[in-house]
């Protein structure tokens, strides 16, 4: 590792190489196989039948509109405070810039359950009853148990995620480009949207791939602050949890596939979109 | 100023951009989520209501009118009549909504299959009316009976004020003398409705009438009480006329006609004597129900039933019952509590009006088929040396906490986790489907559990648990503050009827709830 490699032979070098390159292939690949395989064992438990069964079912078909819409929603707000956040955490040291960075952290490593029952409480305080009545003056809706909360439990785990990547994604991009536009006559906002933001696209889109995965896959703290609600806030991972709880395999795997293929379509057609540059 | 103004320009795009995505977004939802289910303009509901009611219900039908649009069609007439009315004329041709006086006809009703949900409004019981100073100096039923005086009573088979008063009087043993004045001529008479006695008495036509005591006070005659009424008092319920193909609409004027802050109000205030538990009024109603995750698949079809029959919304939390319990205890207070044992509900019990136990799941010992290790009992668990042993979780899950439970009590705990190896799922279904993988040597489920995939029938063998402690009970308990009392308990009737509880038989469940019981009648 430490010897820098020394004028090798190129027959050497080439054999060499191989060895190293299918190395990477063969510790890689144990990762996609295990995935694979995973799937193909899932899918021994359940029958095109229950998948049938499962996409005619309108309770599921809502279940899939409301994860893939709520997952969306939830990651474009978390892109509008995961930029701002991580642009401030990576370009500006200020005093308890460590601390605010460990309580971005705290979502990530509280346990789901608890995410929700904090939510929930928050709602039950003063301020949150407040939030909530004037929450349902304007919209004749509700948040707690209601699709709301959904968005809001997602919200807040899966912005944590895409602030991380964020501020990871403003360290590494040279600071100097944006200094450039602020010598050529660029205000600080101008430079932020002409030269950062676009700098920063893949950052971004990976930030909101990471966001849309974690919120479409999220149900603990929906489950607690949102309830399970047929055709109201019953998202795919509920469903799941639930026929699980009941012993319902076959049911459980069958939407288990159809959310994988959901997600899987979702994400391939947004880095390829996002890749090209039409995204964002 | 001019940074401002820079970074809006500069942001633009971006802002347009996520504006039209969310509003789309919302916009999908919305198109998903439409469920108002009300009364419109147009739906017309035909209102049967017992004679002495009419005065206020008029006033409800206008407010309603008033506040929804919607026009009640009131046909007054006794409750008898009314009953009979509803039984000679074809469904379809019917009233929607049934008023009766007392609650005896809105039993039979239900007995017939004429009626489905019904609430109560108000008590009412029979007095004597007399004009205002008592003239004639009435004191009791005797001088009705003996006295020289014009008497009007309601016709006991068409009015329910007549029909209470005739079993009244028939306990007092004075009804037969009563009624032999009618056949004499001498002085009695019967009219069709309460209305018409009041009016009787107010007129002069009679001396005296026995009138409901809400009808007394509102036709300004003086009421003289007497003891053979002390038993006499009666429930005015409002009920739903079936069959119905749109309930939600009837439903609706039902529950506006007997909402503490609605049609109630007016029975208050013409001196009705109101009951307590009314709901308090909202145009779609929310309920949130709490309920074990091994209830979902018994209840969760007839609740979404009951919300489009009710034109409501049930907000439903399913999750294992410690979680439940944590929620609640975060001042999330549900309307209702389906709890997966008793356990569970002890620990939250002052929040809710006394239980009711709905169903029963016992326990048993899964082992190899065969029953290589020879295990019949618990001991024979704790006993036995490196056994995998699947429990569910002691804190978690209902199950979990019971199986805990019973080998504490026995003084098996501490042994049969030292000898074997204890593995903790996180319901009992997991842990059936380890044993049926055969990564277990034993374990502690529901029989329901046991039972419930046909497939793994040759996985396991049964071994009943002889304790009269290794059984789960599910009961169902009303909040005590619940804002809708009288529609949480028709969603508790919801869940308990007829063909959920089939659901609950196929799922392996006990059935324990007895015929005909409400949850704290």
């Amino acid at each position: 590792m430490t010897d820098a490699p020394t004028q090798p032979t190129r027959r050497r070098s080439a054999l060499a190489d191989v060895v190293f390159i299918g190395a990477l292939w063969k510790l890689g690949l144990i990762y996609l196989i295990l995935i694979v395989a995973m799937l193909v064992a899932l899918e021994t438990f359940t029958t095109p039948a229950h998948i049938l069964e499962a996409l005619d079912s309108p309770a599921i078909r809502y279940a899939v509109t409301l994860s893939l819409i709520s997952a969306t929603l939830s990651t474009l707000l978390s892109l509008w405070v995961a930029v701002p956040l991580g642009y401030l955490l990576s370009r500006y040291s200020f005093r308890g810039r460590s601390l605010l960075d460990a309580i971005v952290d705290i979502p990530i490593v509280l346990p789901p359950l608890v995410v929700g029952l904090g939510l929930l409480v928050l709602f039950q305080t003063a301020p949150g009853r407040a939030i909530e009545d004037a929450f349902n003056a304007v919209t004749g809706r509700h948040i707690t148990f209601d699709i709301p909360a959904v968005i809001l439990a997602q919200f807040m785990v899966a912005c944590a995620f895409a602030v991380r990547t964020m501020r990871v994604t403003f360290d590494q991009n040279s600071p100097r480009t944006e200094q450039v536009a602020l010598t050529l006559g660029c205000s600080r906002s101008q430079a932020f949207w002409m030269v950062v933001v676009p700098e920063s696209r893949r950052g971004m889109l990976t930030a909101a791939t990471l966001a849309w995965a974690r919120s479409l896959g999220e149900f603990g703290p929906v489950l607690i602050f949102a309830g399970a609600t047929r055709m109201r806030t019953e998202v795919l991972p509920t469903t799941i949890f639930l026929e699980l709880s009941i012993g319902e395999i076959e049911a459980a795997v069958a939407v288990s596939l159809l959310m994988i293929s959901a997600a899987v379509t979702v994400l391939v057609v947004a880095r390829v979109f996002g890749l090209k540059g039409s995204l964002l | 100023m001019r940074r401002n103004a820079a970074f809006i320009t500069n942001a633009w795009p971006a802002v347009i951009v996520s504006a039209l995505a969310v509003a789309a977004l919302v916009g999908l939802l919305m198109l998903g989520s439409g469920n108002r289910s009300g009364p419109r303009a147009g739906d017309a509901v035909v209102f049967y209501c017992a004679a002495g009611m009419s005065e206020p219900a008029s006033a409800v039908i206008a407010q309603y009118r008033e506040e929804y649009g919607v026009d009640v069609q009131l046909e007054p007439a006794g409750s008898g009549t009314l009953l009979s009315r509803i039984r000679t004329t074809r469904p379809g041709l019917r009233g929607h909504v049934y008023l009766a006086a007392d609650q005896t006809y809105i039993d039979r009703a239900r007995e017939l299959g004429l009626v489905a949900e019904s609430v109560p409004i108000a008590r009412i019981r029979p007095v004597i009316a007399v004009a205002p100073g008592n003239p004639k100096k009435i004191a009791s039923i005797d001088d009705l009976i003996t006295g020289d005086l014009r008497v009007v009573l309601a016709n006991p088979d068409a009015a329910s004020v007549g029909r209470v008063t005739k079993k009244s009087l028939e306990a007092a043993g004075k009804w037969d003398r009563l009624a032999a004045r009618v056949t004499d001529g001498a002085g009695v008479s019967f009219v069709g409705t309460v209305n018409e006695v009041a009016v009787a008495v107010e007129t002069g036509a009679a001396d005296a009438g026995i009138v409901w005591d809400s009808v007394a006070k509102l036709t300004g005659l003086e009421s003289v009480d007497d003891p053979a009424f002390s038993k006499g008092d009666q429930t005015v319920t409002a009920a739903l006329v079936v069959p119905n193909d749109a309930p939600a609409a009837a439903l609706h004027f039902i529950r506006y006609l007997t909402a503490r802050d609605r049609g109630q109000r007016a029975f208050a205030d013409r001196g009705f004597d109101v009951v307590a538990d009314a709901d308090t009024w909202a145009d779609r109603p929310t309920l949130t129900l709490m309920a074990g995750a091994m209830l979902k698949p018994a209840i969760d079809a007839a609740v979404t039933d009951f919300e489009r029959r009710e034109g409501v919304t049930v907000n439903r939390v399913y999750n294992g019952c410690g979680i439940l319990v944590a929620q609640m205890k975060t001042g999330t207070q549900p309307d209702a509590y389906f709890s997966c044992d008793i356990s569970f509900m002890t620990d939250v019990a002052d929040r809710f009006d006394p239980a009711v136990n709905v169903s029963r799941n016992p326990m048993v010992i899964l082992v190899k088929p065969g029953n290589p290790r020879k295990i019949r009992s618990l001991r024979d668990l704790a006993s036995s040396e490196n056994l995998a042993i699947g429990f569910a979780h002691p804190e978690n899950s209902a199950l979990g906490a019971l199986t805990d439970r019973l080998l504490l009590r026995a003084n098996l705990h501490a042994d049969l986790y030292a000898r074997n190896r204890v593995i903790h799922g996180d319901s009992g279904h997991l842990v059936v489907n380890q044993m049926a993988v055969g990564s277990l040597d034993a374990a502690v489920v529901y029989r329901s559990n046991a039972l419930a995939n046909p497939d793994n029938a040759g996985a396991y063998e049964l071994v009943a648990i002889p304790d009269a402690d290794a059984i789960a009970t599910q009961p169902f308990a009303v909040s005590k503050n619940a804002a809708h009392p009288q529609l949480t308990r028709r969603l508790f009737n919801a869940i308990t009827e007829a063909a959920p509880r089939e659901r609950f038989d196929d799922l392996g469940f006990q059935w324990v709830l007895p015929a005909d019981k409400a949850v704290s009648p």
